[in-house]
């Protein structure tokens, strides 16, 4: 049986090399909490998406810290930058996903996808403290 | 882990969680195609948008000589991926066989 509630939280160096560690570190998170298969993925591009814009464009110096819940049939995946301008991700554009191969340039789908394969996106900004939470609901 | 690596019948097989710590080993290995390809998709597990970046970079440069790539027996989940991007538009897919059949 497994529990109703589960977390684990742990910060991650701001590197791209890094992904390799959190993504591994969620499987083994979904694998203690019980999360089903199908919903795996979405959580993982999302946090993905959203710790690779933190590492590129973000201006922070600290390690990004990571939380993932699983209450109830919700699991959330928050990341929280400290001591940062705010960027709401919410608020970027999607793509044009209509362009032609000729006029589509890689970048900018980042945000578009993670909106698409979690059911919602919210953000916060306090104390110069930014914080995106992902949620997908389970079954 | 991610694998990329010539499989039978001359096609590229990918392999495992394609994220963004393996850019330089998938690009590497991309940029040394010249010509027409079938991409076998059938052990891909996960795909993100920067190697979708760089897949399209590779299109685009295989299409200024008339060559192309196409995904072969793409998963459900990876082909969703596609849709969401518009890259279904860019690139030929072909699913899972199992899956065209539900």
């Amino acid at each position: 049986m497994v529990d109703r509630e589960a977390g684990a939280r742990r910060a991650f160096a701001r590197s791209l090399a890094a992904v390799s560690d959190l993504l591994d570190w969620a499987d083994r998170f979904f694998e203690a909490a019980g999360i089903p298969a199908d919903h795996r993925f979405g959580i993982q591009l999302g946090l993905e998406e959203l710790f690779t814009n933190l590492v590129k464009y973000g201006a922070g110096a600290h390690p990004i810290e990571i939380e993932l819940v699983r209450r109830d049939s919700l699991l959330l995946a928050s990341l929280t930058d400290q001591d940062v301008e705010p960027f709401d991700p919410t608020a970027a554009p999607d793509a044009d996903t209509t362009l032609p191969l000729d006029a589509r340039k890689p970048g900018g789908l980042g945000l578009h996808l993670v909106r698409r394969v979690v059911d919602r996106v919210d953000y916060t900004y306090e104390n110069r403290c930014s914080r995106t939470t992902l949620v997908k609901r389970l079954g | 882990m991610f694998e990329i690596s010539w499989g039978d019948g001359g096609r590229v097989v990918m392999a495992g969680r394609f994220d963004a710590s393996q850019a330089d080993k998938a690009e590497a290995f991309l940029s040394a195609i010249q010509a027409s390809v079938d991409v076998d998709f059938h052990d891909l597990q996960y795909i993100s948008s920067l190697g979708l970046g760089i897949l399209l970079r590779t299109q685009k440069r295989l299409a200024a000589s008339g060559a192309t790539l196409r995904l072969v027996r793409v998963s459900r989940h990876i082909r969703e991926i596609f849709r969401f991007s518009g890259f279904d538009r860019i690139f030929p897919i072909e699913e899972e066989a199992s899956e065209q059949a539900r």
